[in-house]
């Protein structure tokens, strides 16, 4: 753990240099933001349709769907801002871009997630924090604790997306199907969770943690048991270790140099 | 352990061996490929030893697939190998990667460090926390560096407007701001024009010069390890075939030099001792001198005299050609050793 | 031999012939139509589950589960069948590639509508299959009047090609923008509110419907998707019409389109 802090010092000075880059690029970034906003907004335009006809989905309505939606949009947006990097890690591991990294005398894994700002996801974050704020469900007391589960969810996404895109170091460039992954859980997470059962409901507290990201969450701060805060943070930590372990079982094979076959 | 003090970096017996899947094609293949490999053993590296003193410039040459790069990702703590020991700095790269990162600078051919759509200085900013640099040295150093690298003008500019000489000067930069004892340079010149090059090559001879820093360098270009280098290594097949002062490698092999002759005449008749004819067509000649034999210099004259001459050029015999005079060399001393 | 004979082929032969290598080409890619698959399989079941859990509760609803999956297996399948021409042909205008196809004798325009519908051979019947298997898996019945789906089948795969049409047209914008993407962005978004991908209209708000009734998203994707439970032959006419409109429409656009773009391109040299 003593590497810890100097860890989460390099991540800010890494943050500040992403933010400048970014905003280097004034118009893309507006443009790429703005789109956004709009994609999620026409997206979500599907619940008062919705709840037009009908009147819940097993006791939720518009409200928790845009609690729901929120706490996904905003991690998701906290995720890519922060981590970006995340996105390309089976390309930079393919193309064998990790060198750079690993002659630097800092974490590799911290300078490979946060090497890119994905611009766009600024109008996740706004998004996100405008469904929650005008969601109505939420109080001023609920806040910490919305704060918490989407830093639970946003890790949870990370380390899901590391895990996924380390497959690269086994595997090969496998980037477009790491990202596919991403699709899915962001796909099972803007939908009430209530509504699976058996099999899936399994799956999706196991490997596609939409479960994690959002149902729990909604729940959380819908019910406020310490049990399921419990819960969230347990499973955020196990996320968290395992996504560090595979990068590291990864990072040994890419430095015993397996990837000779990709370079030629 | 026979551990030298004055060494910078001493390496005996390296060996590495890569293990390349044969993939099928296609996406049951790579589907096949999860479960069960078929396996290829390829040989970088066979055992190769040396050291390199405090303050040396060494030329790592030899042609692609040689092990080159193998071996600067090996010392560098980027790779592990398959045998075999190597010390860096009192360090022992793949285990103590971090610790030896903040000593040792790297340029890795195309691969920038720089952050494409941000000026130079934001990426400088940013190495001197990785660095863990104390302001006040950092930016005493970097004032420094910046003056000697004449960047002070691009500082300004993102990186993505500055041409590639201009980005390989910043490139340097970036990697001297700690002061490290050892640079790695893989390729630092490729691509450049002439001018640059001969930049580049200046900075990195003063600059290890006056921080009295180790270079390593690897290039497909005589010029890198004549201008910057004292000491000549050359490898093939990942063995070592050669390790000389760059004085006595010129000397030895590079005896030779092509000269091209743009004539008016249609056809030019040269005949010198030393002076072979390589290739004549109507307006251009090629000949090979041994300037053993014959200086330069008198090949010019002669050719000023036989002809009017539109242009002239006076080259090294490529890297390639030197590499198998010295392979010739290597198999008559050493038959079994040799490709 | 002949030497008349080659030009003796009928124009429609060599269209026939890209369309014919454009299908074995998508055949091969397995690795994208079974991406495909999956997709529309996720698709099903999150909407299967949404739908069963609020029908089960007694709510008011004239559609059955079954009726309103089957719904979303049409609409879905017209989006995720069809080719993305747009940005093969986006990427034809930037890189000058365009350029090597007009000397051809065949009309460029021509020879992309071939090989889009081509491609769409191979993939309306593999998606709309897994996906048919899947909506009956999930539902474990048919639509309440499967008779509904006979008049669905050939009306989805005609909104493919509308949907096709429109995208080459969009895709040849590239001769005057740039990046053709935020185009394409607005596109999506108004076919996937104004068309009802998700829900069918008859939830919609009375406004939003009627606005949605005079665009072609309300053809291509309502008009055909609701015939899953509207097994009615004055409907599946009427959807019909509105699709052979729009078709038309799409084409003459098109065709309109793509002259402009060509003076631009022979003049500019693509």
């Amino acid at each position: 753990m003593n590497t810890f802090v100097p860890s989460l010092k390099y991540l800010g000075a890494l943050f500040v240099t992403n933010l400048k880059a970014t905003l280097a690029l004034r118009v893309a970034f507006w443009l790429q933001a703005g789109l956004m906003v709009v994609n999620n907004l026409v997206f979500f335009t599907i619940w008062p349709i919705f709840f037009n006809r009908y009147d819940s989905v097993n006791g939720w309505k518009l409200g928790h769907m845009a609690v729901l939606y929120g706490v996904s949009c905003t991690a998701f947006g906290v995720w890519v801002v922060v981590a970006g990097g995340v996105r390309d890690m089976a390309q930079l591991i393919s193309d064998g871009d990790l060198d750079t990294y690993l002659t630097l005398p800092k974490n590799p894994l911290v300078r490979t997630v946060a090497s890119r700002m994905q611009g766009s996801g600024w109008g996740d974050l706004i998004t996100g924090i405008g469904l929650l704020s005008f969601s109505g469900v939420i109080g001023a007391w609920e806040v910490p604790l919305v704060i918490l589960c989407v830093a639970c969810a946003s890790l949870i996404y990370t380390s899901t997306g590391i895990i996924a895109q380390s497959v690269a170091f086994w595997a090969g460039p496998i980037g477009s199907l790491a990202r596919q992954f991403t699709e899915f859980l962001i796909s099972f997470s803007v939908y009430p969770g209530s509504m699976f059962s058996g099999v899936v409901k399994v799956i999706l507290f196991t490997i596609v943690p939409a479960g994690f990201i959002s149902h729990l969450p909604l729940e959380l701060i819908a019910n406020k048991r310490w049990e399921m805060g419990a819960a969230l943070v347990g499973a955020t930590t196990v996320y968290c270790l395992l996504a560090i372990w595979v990068f590291s079982a990864g990072l040994r094979r890419y430095e015993s140099g397996n990837r000779f076959g990709v370079q030629a | 352990m026979k551990k030298n003090n004055d060494n910078a970096v001493s390496v005996t017996n390296l060996t590495k061996t890569f293990i390349v899947r044969e993939r099928e094609p296609g996406f049951l293949g790579a589907v096949k490929g999860l479960f069960s490999a078929k396996t290829r053993e390829v040989r970088a590296l066979e055992g190769i030893s040396l050291d390199i003193k405090q303050g040396e410039r060494v030329a790592f040459v030899g042609p692609n697939g040689a092990g080159k790069s193998t071996t600067i990702k090996i010392l560098t703590g980027i790779l592990h190998p398959t045998a075999g020991e190597a010390n860096v700095l009192g360090f022992v790269p793949w285990k103590d990667r971090t610790k030896l990162g903040y000593h040792i600078g790297t340029v890795f051919g195309q691969r920038s460090q720089l952050w494409y759509h941000l000026p130079a200085g934001d990426t400088f900013d940013l190495l001197s926390k990785v660095y863990e640099l104390d302001p006040e040295v950092y930016r005493k150093r970097r004032a420094e560096l910046v003056e000697a690298f004449d960047i002070g003008d691009l500082l300004g500019r993102a990186v993505r407007q500055l041409s590639l000489g201009q980005r390989m000067r910043c490139e340097l930069v970036a990697s001297l701001l700690h002061r490290p004892h050892m640079l790695f340079l893989d390729e630092p010149t490729i691509g450049l024009d002439v001018t640059a090059k001969a930049i580049i090559r200046d900075l990195v001879r003063d600059t290890s010069l006056r921080d009295g820093s180790t270079v390593l360098l690897t290039s497909h270009d005589t010029g890198d390890m004549e201008r910057v280098c004292d000491r000549v290594i050359v490898i093939n097949h990942g063995r070592l075939l050669l390790d000389k002062p760059v004085g006595e490698l010129r000397r030895g092999y590079i005896r030779r030099k092509m000269v091209t002759l743009a004539t008016v005449e249609e056809k030019i008749d040269l005949t010198l001792p030393g002076v072979e004819v390589i290739e004549s067509k109507p307006y251009r000649t090629v000949v090979e001198v041994d300037v053993t034999v014959t200086p330069v210099e008198a090949v010019m004259q002669a050719a000023m005299k036989a002809s009017r001459l539109h242009d002239i050029t006076v080259e090294d015999p490529p890297m390639e050609e030197i590499i198998k005079t010295i392979y010739a060399e290597a198999r008559e001393k050493e038959p079994a050793l040799a490709p | 031999m002949n030497p008349t004979t080659a030009q003796r082929v009928h124009p429609l032969a060599k269209y026939a012939a890209l369309g014919a290598i454009a299908a074995r080409q998508t055949l091969v890619d397995r690795a994208v139509l079974l991406g495909r698959a999956v997709f529309i399989g996720l698709f099903l079941l999150i909407f299967s589950q949404l739908w069963k859990t609020v029908l089960s509760m007694g709510q008011r609803g004239e559609h059955s589960v079954a009726d309103l999956v089957w719904y979303l297996l049409i609409t879905e399948t017209v989006l995720i069948a069809t080719p993305y021409l747009h940005l093969d042909i986006e990427k034809d205008i930037r890189n000058g590639d365009v350029a090597n196809h007009l000397p051809r004798p065949v009309s460029y325009l021509w020879s992309q509508v071939s090989q889009g519908i081509g491609q769409l051979v191979v993939r309306f019947p593999a998606v709309a299959l897994c996906g048919a298997l899947m909506a009956w898996g999930l539902t474990g019945e048919l639509p309440s009047n499967p008779a509904g789906l006979l008049y669905a089948l050939p009306l989805t795969f005609l909104a493919c090609c509308a949907v096709l049409i429109s995208n080459i047209t969009i895709g040849l914008l590239a001769v005057w923008i740039v990046d053709i993407n935020p185009l394409v962005f607005v596109w999506q978004k108004l076919s996937f509110i104004l068309g009802g991908l998700i829900f069918p209209m008859d939830i919609y708000p009375d406004w939003l419907r009627a606005v949605s009734e005079w665009t072609p998203f309300y053809a291509y994707l309502y008009g055909v998707g609701r015939l899953a439970y509207t097994p009615d032959p004055m409907v599946a006419l009427g959807s019909a019409g509105m699709l052979l409109f729009w078709c038309a429409v799409f084409v003459w656009i098109a065709l309109w389109v793509y002259r402009k773009a060509l003076r631009v391109m022979t003049i500019s040299g693509g």
